[in-house]
């Protein structure tokens, strides 16, 4: 029987001590090598106990809300593409459900991220009526990323620190055109470097002030 | 707020089979925070990860003609994710370095003022863990899942399981600093 000094090799004594410790070929079989191990097994089993606690301290994680997103703008895509094989071109109820955009996916965190930040009326940039609680759940879902020049760093930049917001900590995921509370303005959702949490924030137009900015998620 | 749909996951799979777009975003609401939390586990770096459970479901919600039965709809959709990942290291392993970015690789060795095994924070010790062991090491010890299951989700005997996941924890051991060499 060989020793601790053979130390993470690929066969030998530790190795089989430790697929012995992982009921390697049987239990009875194991235990056997365990006790027959000799010195320094108790070392050995000890590590490992403490290797298996460390690995299942390992905090649990739940799906980002952008994630969430992509899948859940993937999996239209998806549907699109079939459409024009499976459904009728005129089916309102299938267009019904196509706009709401799979809400299951969109988490409460996405979809909170701007009934909380949008006090008023809220229209898309040619008027046509658009729900404010999922307005940032939707640019997400859909990809949309039509907020002009500020697509360049540079000017994103300018414009939030003319208007007076926090400076972007993360990349620019979506945005579009809104009007909030009768001011027009351009809705930014910015990553914030932190899995999960993303930020909604408005300019208005021509940067000269803020609209609405919350960070929610994660 | 919708209400909880009392389907069974695979009648979930069957209705989206017949076209019911909700059902498949029922499974992942069920099933995706795990199965985000493996390929993340797995692959360490969040983006890698994202890329990978998408491509890995949309794989899933295009093709779920290929769900045969012959193991539950949660551990098809881990082997899916699982596979997806694996595809992905041995990807990224046969690319020639960019330079940039992909930070999976944390250098590991002896301290060499100190004579003594670096100390790495687990997660980073799982990535310096061949991919063979790590998946199990995830699925066991990590997600915490029974070994039958691990099993099943990687098509191989129980045994193996054991033996990568055996295998993995020395290797694990060793990069955390609870084992070091006589000596040292």
């Amino acid at each position: 029987m060989n020793g601790p000094g053979e130390y993470a090799g690929s066969g030998g004594w530790l190795t089989r001590l430790a697929e012995a410790d992982a009921g390697l070929p049987d239990e009875e079989a194991a235990a056997r090598v365990v006790a027959a191990a000799g010195p320094g097994t108790g070392r050995v089993l000890a590590a490992l106990v403490a290797t298996r606690a460390e690995l299942a301290a390992v905090a649990p994680v739940r799906m980002p809300t952008a994630v969430a997103a992509r899948l859940a703008a993937g999996f239209d895509a998806i549907d699109r593409e079939n459409e024009p094989v499976n459904r009728q071109p005129n089916d309102t109820d299938d267009l019904h459900v196509r706009r709401r955009r799979r809400p299951l996916l969109l988490t409460a965190a996405a979809a909170a991220l701007v009934a909380a930040a949008f006090v008023g009326p809220s229209t898309g940039p040619a008027g046509d009526a658009v729900d404010p609680a999922s307005a940032a759940a939707r640019v997400l879902a859909e990809g949309t990323l039509d907020v002009g020049e500020l697509r360049e760093p540079g000017t994103l930049a300018a414009c939030l620190a003319q208007a007076g917001a926090a400076p972007a900590h993360g990349p620019l995921l979506a945005g579009r055109p809104v009007v909030v509370a009768g001011r027009r303005g351009t809705l930014l959702v910015l990553g914030t470097g932190a899995l999960g949490r993303v930020r909604s924030v408005v300019p208005a137009e021509g940067c000269d002030a803020v609209l609405a900015d919350l960070t929610t998620g994660g | 707020m919708p209400l909880l749909d009392a389907r069974s996951d695979l009648q979930l799979l069957e209705a989206h089979r017949s076209g019911e777009r909700r059902a498949f975003d029922e499974l992942v609401r069920r099933h995706g925070d795990r199965l985000w939390a493996v390929a993340l586990r797995v692959l360490r770096d969040p983006e890698d990860a994202a890329d990978v459970l998408q491509d890995a479901l949309e794989s899933a919600y295009r093709r779920s003609a290929a769900f045969r039965g012959e193991a539950s709809v949660s551990t098809w959709l881990h082997r899916i994710v699982v596979n997806k990942c694996v595809d992905r290291i041995r990807y990224d392993r046969a690319r020639p370095p960019s330079g940039y970015g992909r930070p999976h690789r944390v250098p590991v060795g002896r301290d060499p003022a100190e004579g003594a095994t670096t100390r790495l924070a687990v997660l980073d010790a799982l990535a310096n863990v061949p991919v063979d062991q790590r998946v199990p090491v995830v699925l066991v010890d990590v997600m915490g899942y029974p070994v039958a299951e691990a099993a099943a989700i990687l098509q191989v005997p129980v045994g193996t399981v054991k033996s990568r996941c055996a295998r993995g924890r020395v290797r694990l051991a060793g990069l955390l600093g609870h084992l070091r060499e006589e000596g040292a």
